[in-house]
């Protein structure tokens, strides 16, 4: 008979307690499992790829436009090798429900600046020659049913064109992204070419430049001397890393994610409390026992270590099971909440598990310290009569 | 039975006090659910009621044909006298009570450090306070028309640096000075930042256009009418909506995700304190299977055995909830807080309060009442089913 056979004899004596304990700090690890990767994304941003690329926007309005012709200064600057450029178009499919993102982008650059789109090699040339050609992401091609050659009218809210219709574009390219966090598989992107010269105004402007080719290193310093060309113009710029970019988007999420840590430490404050008592209890109501396994000859670490063994069995079994629970709730979850997805992909990333892991240590050594101290401190005979 | 029960119940009631680290698990436990439940709710309640209060039912808020925002209308001047002289349309000494306004977005310093955030700038002239009757000026005086001045909503100039009165926010080279605070009845307005629109549209290059206007009808009913004949102008290139409607669709993304988090989380965390519940009342029924078979074989019935320990649970789960939402009411009521506001093509930020309401305290109690009484009921059914013999032996 081993520790672990005489901590798992502990654990099943009083089964209905121990399950109905477990199950408490299941859901516990199960909320921390889904909140945390929630609260990660609102303070982290979204997951980052190993490409440097620099974002260069409006300085004073992300509701400003840009001179496309900024495009050939920027390049100019050294370590810079390409710019794309995009502009947000924000239509509508068919009527105003159906809303996903939607840009005009420089095609070859684009494509180049984001090797994350990944496309077969024919639908990506037929992409650089249709003018009226438009890339999906392969959700939303999914979502309305659609396939290469398909015409797709989108409902302008921004940019209306000349004649006030409905833009039409031909799908020629259904791309998966290989990072679907930082760009997701719900984008809409067609040539600015088509857009810049059909529509009614704002011609030769654009929302945004991406920039790429310097070095993570030197990122601050091309960011700070593209800033520079463009100071006291009627069109300053503000650059930032991809990763500055996506944050000070989470970031407009303001106080909401406040909120969710607040929740956060709620939760997991009154679940250990909860949880810690009764197995705090069921290690003190033990203490008898161990004392007769004292008179037979156990050492006091065998007796610690006995208490120590029995609640990480049960802390780690249950947070093992909470967080695969909440893997598999987020794998679903933009399913029930849909506005969740805008935020980008939610899932336990080896921070969150690691977190997890901690936490579940910290509930074990909390609850069986006070009762393993006291059977080091009381002396057998006492300790036979509790 | 009746009797029985309240003979029993004064019983548990002192051993609820006998046992005082088990009732108080308990306690806290439907405690936590009750503190989560209400303050989720009241944030998405908080920001609904922010959006739902901006704008009347007798306001048509007037966009350019097809667009769904405020912010990239461009309605040609000249339709400005047209449409504010079609039928429907509220009059004050004789002159019809329609605004036109332009409105941009700018990104300023957040306060709290988190960076920036994006402002709503409102173009206005003298008629846009004339139509929004629920606007009024708090401290400092109101903007000289011509002049590069700013009046902020007391949401904004809580929100963000620079803007408190005699400080300047520069834009574009020009400096805009901060010259009044206004509020609007906790309105969405409160949030934005006021200049003249002449001199707005100009430093914007935006021409002789203006972004949208706001018209005050008549009357409430007579929208649709309204709405109709600005369509059936030819000349005219604008649509209007109830400005109400308007901003109670702007809460919906973010009210959905605040709804959604938190339904989840509630359900969640509502089972583990119904197993937390479960644990203890089946700890302190079995410490009293005794005293439960003495009590049976003087002759008490099941019954009244059973209700006195279900309301006695009942009790711990409504202390739950007292101190649950006292715990919110004390630390987070009127708290204000901002998050975004987003149609398809704005994000701007929204300034909202924290506010407890008494319909979410009811659900609060509620919910932890019969979340205590469920918790007390398998083991209360085992208690007494427990044949006298056994029970007297201790279970």
């Amino acid at each position: 008979m081993n520790y672990a056979t005489l901590a798992w004899a502990n654990l099943t004596r009083k089964p209905l307690r121990t399950s109905l304990t477990g199950l408490c700090l299941v859901v516990s690890f199960l909320l921390f499992g889904l909140l945390q990767p929630i609260s990660e994304l609102f303070t982290e941003g979204p997951a980052q790829s190993a490409l440097s690329r620099l974002v260069v926007t409006p300085k004073h309005s992300s509701s400003d436009l840009l001179p496309v012709h900024y495009t050939d200064k920027i390049l100019a600057v050294d370590d810079v090798s390409t710019v794309s450029h995009m502009t947000w178009f924000g239509g509508t499919y068919i009527d105003t429900e159906n809303f996903f993102p939607q840009f005009a982008v420089s095609r070859t650059e684009h494509l180049q600046v984001f090797p994350e789109i990944e496309l077969p090699a024919e639908q990506r040339n037929a992409f650089l020659n249709n003018r009226q050609g438009a890339i999906v992401g392969v959700e939303i091609a999914q979502k309305y049913g659609w396939a290469i050659g398909d015409i797709v009218p989108i409902v302008p809210n921004i940019w209306h064109n000349r004649e006030g219709k409905a833009w039409e574009f031909e799908v020629v390219g259904i791309f998966t992204s290989s990072n679907p966090g930082l760009i997701d598989n719900s984008g809409f992107y067609f040539g600015y070419n088509y857009f810049d010269d059909y529509r009614a105004f704002g011609n030769g402007t654009v929302g945004s430049f991406a920039v790429s080719g310097a070095a993570a290193a030197t990122l601050p310093k091309v960011g700070k001397t593209i800033d520079g060309l463009f100071a006291n113009s009627p069109s300053e710029t503000k650059t930032m890393t991809e990763r500055e970019y996506a944050l000070s988007f989470a970031r407009q999420m303001g106080d909401v994610s406040l909120i969710v840590n607040v929740i956060l430490a709620a939760v997991l404050f009154t679940m250990i409390m909860v949880t810690g008592n009764t197995m705090a209890e069921a290690a003190r109501e033990r203490i008898p026992e161990m004392a007769v396994m004292k008179v037979l000859g156990f050492g006091p670490f065998a007796l610690v270590s006995l208490t120590l063994l029995e609640a990480f069995t049960l802390v780690l079994i249950a947070g093992l099971i909470g967080l695969l629970c909440a893997q598999l709730i987020l794998t679903n979850i933009t399913g029930w909440i849909p506005d969740l997805a805008q935020l980008g992909d939610l899932k336990i990333s080896l921070t969150v598990a690691l977190q997890g892991l901690a936490i579940a240590l910290g509930i074990g050594l909390f609850v069986s310290l006070p009762p393993a101290i006291r059977l080091l401190r009381i002396s057998i005979l006492d300790a036979l009569r509790v | 039975m009746f009797k029985q029960t309240l003979a029993l119940l004064t019983t548990n009631l002192r051993s609820i006090l006998a046992r005082p680290a088990n009732s108080l698990i308990t306690i806290v436990g439907i405690g936590g659910v009750v503190a989560v439940l209400i303050s989720i709710f009241a944030v998405a309640q908080g920001f609904e009621r922010t959006l739902a209060t901006t704008g009347s039912a007798d306001r048509a808020l007037v966009l350019r044909a097809g667009s769904t925002s405020e912010i990239n209308g461009s309605i040609p001047a000249g339709q400005y006298g047209p449409i504010s002289n079609l039928p429907h349309v509220a009059r004050s000494d004789a002159e019809p009570i329609a605004s036109r306004e332009t409105y941009v977005t700018v990104n300023l310093k957040r306060r709290d450090g988190k960076g920036e955030g994006s402002a709503p700038m409102r173009g206005v002239n003298k008629q846009s306070y004339l139509v929004r009757d629920e606007l009024s000026l708090i401290e400092g005086r109101d903007i000289e028309f011509g002049k590069y001045e700013m009046i902020a909503g007391i949401s904004a100039a809580a929100d963000y640096e620079q803007l408190d009165i005699g400080q300047t926010i520069r834009l574009r080279g020009i400096e805009w000075r901060v010259v009044g605070l206004f509020q609007a009845h906790g309105s969405a307005y409160q949030s934005e930042l006021w200049v003249d629109e002449r001199l707005l549209a100009q430093s914007r290059g935006r021409g002789d256009t203006f972004s949208s206007m706001l018209v005050k009808l008549t009357d409430p009913s007579k929208m649709a009418a309204f709405q109709q004949s600005l369509l059936d102008d030819r000349r005219l290139t604008a649509h209007a909506i109830r400005e109400s409607e308007y901003y109670a669709a702007q809460a919906g993304g973010t009210a959905g995700l605040i709804k959604g988090i938190g339904a989840l989380v509630t359900v969640i965390m509502a089972i583990g304190a119904f197993f937390a519940a479960l644990n203890t009342m089946y700890a302190a029924l079995a410490s009293r299977s005794i005293e439960i078979a003495t009590l049976r074989s003087l002759g008490f019935n099941r019954g009244p055995i059973a209700a006195a320990t279900l309301l006695e649970s009942a009790l711990l789960g409504l202390l739950g909830a007292i101190l649950g939402s006292l715990v919110v009411y004390v630390f987070l009521n009127g708290l204000t807080l901002s998050t975004v506001a987003a149609t398809t093509s704005t994000f701007t930020q929204i300034a909202f309060s924290f506010q407890v309401t008494l319909d979410l305290m009811v659900v609060a109690v509620l919910v932890s009442v019969l979340l205590g009484m469920i918790g007390g009921l398998l083991p209360t059914l085992r208690a007494i089913r427990l044949p006298i013999v056994q029970g007297l032996r201790g279970g």
